[in-house]
């Protein structure tokens, strides 16, 4: 009996019923969606195999495309078109073109939450002026993987616009689906051939409204992220924030945003003393004013965008839940107080004039 | 015979399995974000009821349960309310094991083998006795313990205190059905205690198992509730394998969620094997016959395995049923077994 119940836990217990080597499969490192009349995805398939003798760090990547009247139906035309099974757990990037964020993501995000083949953990990035065909068809010396590159860039880049922790795909549908928010993405832009993100997408439900300028975009980065050394300008000076720190409330009827941040020197005019005291308020003070002149741009113009993508409307609901109506965020008196520390000014005590 | 420390381990494995699939998602769709009240509530009914198990236990002495009612109608139909116990929960840890692993790892396997092996690893521990099991689960304690303060911790960090608002936003029903629904899922595993014949722990430790167990689950649902938010929490099955993905050690180890797994998988696994060792002594009071009482632990697993597969993994309608109503029936038939067993208690002493 021992000897049955040994041999059947090594047929059973082994795993290997439907296992699957490493050249049987093809890992997918990104999807992309397009629409044009019809849907477009583009599956980025990373060749593991080597290209040539002594060759073998070269990865390079493969786009297949499928077409479709549904997302769905376009996503399996494009499964099928693989040779392997495609791999989705490594999946590092959806991204969404314009015309497919305008046209709506109930669909995609109902489908890919759903499908239990494909790891939640992704980021989903917007194209802007291009497609994800294109993007994922770049060739960049330092990271050959497109979905790699975007993401490497977003997480561990210097840029401006960066992914925040809460953007993972779950995370995202999970924004989508609460009350009085509105959900934003990263733009992604090509300029002389290589990925910039100068932008942010923002949506009305599901629907791509515009993109918001650079300027409230590094704003709405800066509200909702922790963001280190992002600059800010004022007149001929500019500083890097620091330590940035929201704090978003609903009390007496109106909303109360107040941001903190320290900031270091980076530029200023000539006739600055550092060791001046009062340099310091007064340029705290100045980046203090344009701080809170760019809070104030950036809640006016979601408003006429009709897309409340700080989630003052959350802040109604989850304060008065019985009273809250759908767009009440954008229509609620909104006090912004910001409060910029210049306390940094480098190694240097003197501008060189 | 078992010892304090075994007690506790066992109690505290008992009391968290049945929250690995259906009722984590239950209790969160029944309560919304007010699911962690439902959760203490649910603590202190059950904190009471396992002064009633630790009192039959201090009566029964070194009896088992079956050994202890005797014979006669009423102890027949407290054997068969036993028995239908062991049933409903070794048919509920082979649903969920199987379900999740043919949704998440197995996707092409078929499900009586995913099911047949987990029945293979209950006869395994069935055939290395009580002793032998209680004495892995033992070692295998740390391990939970480690796996759950790990995940708590570097999990902690993506929770978001604005996903709990509105706080308390359900009504009383739901709050109280709710509690019903915790209180149904915790206590019934720990009827299996019953079945262990040495009795000489405290009601502390009782109570220790239980809030150990309990618990950890009402943290988890904190964690769930914090992380995902209410709407995401109510829409995913599996939310506390869900939050297994958010686990970063350090940036440097992730993707892990298929190693914690194996910690709820153990808790389902030692309800699995108490509940057919309950089964296998109720059975072996009612018939005699050797070659049955040797067959019988093979015959049930397999039954069990077609039933959980051909009833319940293959027809999504039974599943939701069973999503939706076993903890009334859980609750129907832990409650009528304790009923009976302290009518029982007071006709012997009579």
């Amino acid at each position: 009996m021992k000897k049955i119940l040994l041999v059947l836990m090594c047929l059973m217990m082994c795993g290997c019923y439907d296992y699957k080597e490493l050249n049987q499969i093809s890992i997918i490192g990104g999807i992309g969606i397009d629409y044009d009349n019809e849907y477009i995805v583009s599956l980025e398939i990373i060749n593991d195999k080597k290209t040539s003798e002594g060759d073998s760090d070269s990865v390079k990547t493969a786009t297949i495309n499928g077409t479709g009247k549904t997302f769905v139906e376009a996503f399996n035309n494009a499964i099928a078109k693989v040779d392997r099974d495609p791999y989705f757990y490594q999946m590092q990037v959806l991204l969404i073109s314009e015309n497919a964020a305008v046209k709506g993501l109930n669909e995609v995000f109902d489908y890919l939450l759903r499908e239990s083949k494909i790891n939640n953990s992704f980021y989903t990035v917007v194209t802007k002026d291009t497609t994800p065909q294109e993007v994922f068809q770049i060739n960049s010396l330092t990271e050959p993987v497109a979905s790699s590159k975007i993401v490497k860039m977003l997480k561990d880049g210097s840029g401006d616009i960066k992914f925040n922790k809460n953007d993972e795909f779950d995370l995202l549908v999970g924004k989508y689906v609460k009350q009085g928010i509105d959900i934003s993405l990263v733009a992604l832009e090509m300029e002389d051939g290589e990925i910039a993100f100068n932008h942010m997408a923002i949506f009305n439900g599901d629907s791509l409204i515009t993109f918001l300028n650079k300027d409230d975009s590094i704003t709405y980065n800066l509200l909702t992220n922790k963001s280190e050394g992002i600059y800010l300008t004022s007149e001929d000076n500019v500083v890097a924030l620091f330590g940035n720190k929201t704090k978003k409330e609903f009390k007496d009827g109106k909303i109360v945003i107040t941001f903190t941040a320290d900031a270091t020197i980076t530029e200023v005019q000539d006739n600055i003393d550092f060791k001046d005291l009062s340099v310091y308020s007064k340029l705290s003070q100045e980046f203090s004013k344009t701080m809170q002149e760019n809070i104030e741009n950036l809640i006016d113009h979601s408003r006429n965008y009709n897309a409340d993508i700080l989630g003052l409307g959350q802040l109604i609901y989850a304060d008065k839940p019985n009273s809250y109506q759908k767009g009440i965020g954008l229509k609620v008196l909104v006090e912004v107080n910001a409060s910029i520390n210049v306390n940094k000014n480098g190694i240097t005590f003197e501008v060189i004039k | 015979m078992i010892t304090k420390r075994q007690y506790v381990i066992t109690y505290y494995y008992l009391v968290r399995a049945l929250f690995f699939g259906a009722a984590t998602s239950y209790l969160i769709n029944t309560t919304g974000n007010a699911c962690y009240l439902s959760a203490i509530i649910g603590i202190g009914l059950g904190l009471g009821f396992s002064y009633l198990l630790y009192y039959i236990n201090k009566v029964k002495e070194e009896k088992k349960i079956v050994d202890y009612v005797g014979r006669g109608l009423l102890a027949n139909g407290i054997k068969l309310l036993l028995l239908l116990i062991g049933v409903v929960l070794l048919n509920n840890v082979l649903v969920s094991i199987s379900t999740m692993a043919y949704a998440f790892y197995l996707v092409s396997t078929p499900v009586i083998f995913i099911t047949l092996a987990i029945a293979i690893v209950i006869y395994y521990a069935l055939k290395k006795g009580i002793k032998g099991f209680l004495r892995a689960i033992e070692i295998l304690f740390p391990l939970s313990i480690i796996i759950f303060i790990l995940k708590f911790s570097t999990v902690f960090e993506a929770m978001h205190l604005d996903n709990f608002k509105p706080w308390l936003n359900s009504d009383l029903k739901s709050i109280l059905k709710g509690s019903l629904v915790f209180f149904s899922n915790t206590i019934t595993p720990g009827i299996l205690m019953l079945n262990f014949q040495k009795s000489d722990y405290e009601y502390k430790n009782n109570a220790l198992g239980y809030l150990l167990g309990s618990g950890t689950i009402l943290f988890v649902l904190i964690l769930i509730i914090g992380i995902f938010g209410m709407p995401l929490a109510r829409m995913l099955r599996y939310p506390e394998y869900m939050i297994l993905k958010k686990v970063n050690i350090l940036n440097f180890i992730e993707n892990i969620e298929n190693f914690l797994t194996i910690v709820l998988i153990i808790d389902n696994l030692v309800v699995g094997v108490l509940a057919t060792f309950l089964v296998r002594d109720v059975v072996k009071s009612w018939v005699k016959k050797e070659k049955i009482i040797k067959w019988w632990d093979i015959i049930f697993l397999l039954g069990m395995c077609l039933v959980s597969v051909y009833l319940f993994n293959n027809h999504y309608a039974n599943i939701l049923r069973l999503y939706r109503y076993e903890y009334i029936l859980m609750l129907g038939l832990s409650l009528s077994l304790i009923g009976l067993i302290l009518w029982q208690i007071k006709r012997l002493d009579q």
